[in-house]
């Protein structure tokens, strides 16, 4: 039989064009592991080629291996057009070929006298323990089955993917799928005329023309990179004249979108403020993971990332395509950046003028209940004592003494009550002579010694001083009901057009400021003058509220 | 006549039921939330209970919610309600399906202590008691054609009262005239505005409620 010759001579013919457009596809998207598993085929392929060598080691190793490149030939059709074996059921399908090659086939060595090469003049098999015909016709069998259902099941899976791809995975991969899908069924009549068995000519025929289509393969994907190129140059082009019309909001999008053939692309902007990316209406934007099907590409501008095409890997081509697309739409991209960068802004400002509303709301049912629980009430018993003391004023003085008494007591509380419901709402104090004297009176009213250390005397505008004002209240409050405190330090201080509010206390320290209504709203207070609220509060070491607000 | 009191605000309580034992009410039991007073209710049922509109849980109209409870499951039992403010939404929620045994009062009455009692045994007797302020709001509200312009001013007095869920004699006795003159006012408020005289007076209140909420 000529056919070790026949393998030779056509031997470096596809493993090379393996090999070359392998490693062409790797380095134009080292990301994406078809290229990578392209050029390994082609390499496992020039090795099997020692089989034909006429030295009885090589000639045996040769055999061993002879059938790996198919595996992984079958691993890159099935990870296209990604890189990835997409389902369970495709990563077995893989799993099981590599360990037939590997395991089972040298298992089949051992007691085939002839091995694959039915020949006269093939060097000896040095794995051959014994020749056992009864084995070799089961192992054959066997191993025959095997590949078949690999062979059947990797066409069915090819047509499927060819049906299901579209855009940029159609145009670059249709044509290998297609070529697969040819070798598939070479493969399978190879199989059938050895088993048919009517003339080994015909077996002949079918498999060099399994050879030729695994021989093109690599050419015919070459060929659509080619094209695809081609397309995508075109596609820049056609995108840099369409961005030459000043495209309104939201036609950038679909310029890039078309350009690389995603209509599920999605455009982000970097907001260098903020540290992170938004959506054209200026929302929070979260980046995609790695391995959910979508890629982010960032773009620059003079160094700087303006934005960023989130992209779908399936459909769009490589990511140096994604990158030039970027490159070519960067000064539209930077004008839009500044767009969302102001709509990300009104959108923040929309945000804390909705929770200042929300503050005041919550205010003022503050206000209601404790007017109604409190004085109201009061004010009503107090009424009703006075009515039953006059009841009883004639027949029973005493009495009616002691319900007056009660009712002076009942109105001294219901003035405290209005007079710190009053306070509550505005300190007088603060308005009448500003934050100095407010903190100090503050100081003398809690119910521990409290050291003041600095507190700017100019006064500041009005809605930093009541929120300054807040902050050493509440969190005085706070250390007198829970901290088991000695004593407390306040200070504010102005520095970097900041004024920086700091209560602290030496007591038990473990407030958490998530719970607690009182920390809340003092945080709510802040967001809404663009301030921040932080507590450290170690167990044992005591609490530091300490309140920074923005103050030119 | 047996008495439940529910309010939050001990001091109230205290002071409410003081006023009522001293006036010869028995007060079987004090609630302090909605469901406690659901449960005394249940057990001691009482001639009537007075109730706080805001008591936990929620502090919102818990101690409403609990009032229709009680007419739904215990007709019996009347109950009076008393606010911190007037909303009329509230008393003609309670009204709805009968007037009889009800009563929404401002929480301030609690110390006009005569009408205050009267007003709990009116409910406790299956009558009704609405707060004037209340009934005014009802009266004043602007309507198109309104046949309240033909009441003379004497008849609109007669006709907040009845509102109110008064007698005709203590509508009598209020306005200091005979019962025989307030008789003849009621007829012809009646026939102004066009409503079936009704014998009982918490069903005259319901007619004259829906006439004045239409």
């Amino acid at each position: 039989m000529p056919l070790r010759g026949v393998v030779a001579s056509l031997g470096l013919f596809v493993g090379w064009g393996w090999v070359g457009t392998g490693l062409l596809a790797w380095s134009r998207d080292p990301e994406n592991r078809v290229g990578m598993l392209m050029a390994a085929t082609g390499f496992l392929w020039l090795l099997s080629l020692v089989g034909v060598s006429d030295i009885a080691i090589l000639f045996t190793f040769g055999q061993v291996i002879g059938s790996l490149f198919f595996v992984t030939a079958v691993q890159m059709l099935l990870s296209a057009p990604d890189g990835h074996l997409h389902t369970t059921f495709e990563r077995r399908l893989v799993a099981s070929a590599y360990v037939l090659t590997l395991l089972v086939l040298p298992l089949y060595l051992f007691v085939d006298p002839q091995s694959a090469f039915d020949c006269d003049d093939c060097p000896d098999n040095v794995l051959l323990i014994s020749a056992n015909d009864t084995l070799v016709d089961v192992f054959g069998a066997g191993l025959d089955a095997a590949a078949l259902t690999v062979v059947v099941v990797v066409f069915v899976v090819l047509i499927r993917r060819y049906r299901g791809a579209a855009g940029a995975e159609r145009r670059l991969y249709g044509p290998l799928y297609l070529s697969g899908i040819a070798l598939m069924v070479a493969l399978v009549a190879t199989v059938a005329v050895n088993a048919a068995a009517t003339s080994s000519d015909a077996a002949n025929v079918a498999w060099i023309t399994a050879m030729a289509l695994l021989g093109l393969m690599p050419y015919v994907f070459l060929a659509a990179l080619a094209r695809v190129r081609v397309l995508q140059g075109g596609a820049v082009g056609e995108l840099i004249s369409r961005l030459g019309e000043a495209p309104r909001p939201g036609e950038l999008r679909d310029a890039l979108a078309d350009a690389l053939s995603d209509p599920s692309l999605e455009l982000v902007y970097w907001l260098p403020d903020s540290t992170r990316f938004v959506d054209g209406t200026g929302r929070p934007f979260a980046l995609p993971k790695q391995g959910s099907g979508r890629a982010v590409a960032p773009v620059e501008r003079e160094g700087e990332t303006v934005a960023a095409i989130v992209y779908d890997t399936s459909l769009t081509g490589a990511r140096d395509h994604v990158r030039a697309v970027g490159a070519a739409a960067a000064l539209a991209l930077e004008n839009e950046r500044l767009d969302a960068e102001l709509r990300a802004k009104l959108e923040e400002l929309r945000a804390s003028r909705e929770r200042m509303l929300r503050v005041g709301l919550e205010e003022r049912r503050r206000l209601e209940r404790n007017l109604h629980d409190g004085a109201q009430q009061r004010l009503v018993s107090l009424a009703l004592s006075l009515r039953l003391a006059r009841s009883k004023l004639r027949h029973d003085p005493t009495g009616a003494e002691t319900l007056l008494a009660e009712a002076g007591h009942e109105l001294d509380s219901a003035l405290e009550e209005l007079r710190e419901l009053a306070r509550g709402l505005h300190p007088a104090v603060l308005s009448e002579r500003g934050l100095r004297t407010a903190i100090e009176t503050l100081a003398l009213r809690a119910p521990l010694p409290v050291r003041l250390g600095p507190v700017p005397s100019e006064r500041l505008p009005e809605a930093i001083e009541l929120a300054a004002y807040f902050v050493v209240s509440e969190a005085l409050t706070n250390v007198a009901k829970y901290a088991d405190a000695t004593g407390a330090t306040v200070s504010i201080e102005r520095h970097n057009g900041r004024v920086v509010v700091a209560v602290a206390d030496d007591g038990v320290g473990g407030a958490d400021p998530a719970r607690g209504s009182g920390l809340r709203g003092l945080a709510d207070r802040m967001a809404v003058l663009e301030g921040r609220l932080e507590v450290e509060s170690e167990p044992g070491k005591g609490t530091t509220v300490k309140a920074s607000i923005p103050c030119a | 006549m047996r008495v439940v009191v529910a309010d939050d605000s001990v001091l109230l309580r205290e002071g409410v039921v003081r006023l009522l034992e001293e006036s010869g009410f028995e007060v079987v039991a004090q609630a302090g939330d909605a469901e406690d007073l659901i449960r005394k209710v249940g057990a001691h049922k009482p001639d009537v209970a007075v109730v706080d509109i805001r008591m936990p849980p929620t502090n919102t109209d818990d101690g409403l919610r609990a009032a229709l409870e009680i007419r739904a499951t215990q007709p019996e039992t009347g109950v009076l309600v008393l606010s911190q403010y007037v909303e009329e939404g509230y008393a003609l929620e309670l009204v709805s399906d009968s007037a009889g045994g009800v009563g929404y009062l401002l929480k301030d009455r609690v110390a006009d202590v005569e009408r205050f009692l009267d007003s709990v045994k009116r409910v406790a007797e299956g009558g009704s008691a609405l707060d004037p302020e209340v009934v005014a709001q009802l009266v004043g509200r602007a309507r198109r054609d309104d046949p309240l312009a033909e009441l003379t001013p004497r008849e609109r007095e007669v006709l907040e009262l009845m509102a109110e869920g008064r007698s005709n004699q203590a509508i009598a006795q209020h306005l200091v005239v005979t019962e025989r003159a307030v008789e003849k006012h009621v007829t012809s408020i009646f026939g102004k505005l066009g409503l079936t005289p009704a014998a009982e007076d918490h069903r005259r209140v319901l007619a004259v409620l829906t006439f004045l909420r239409a």
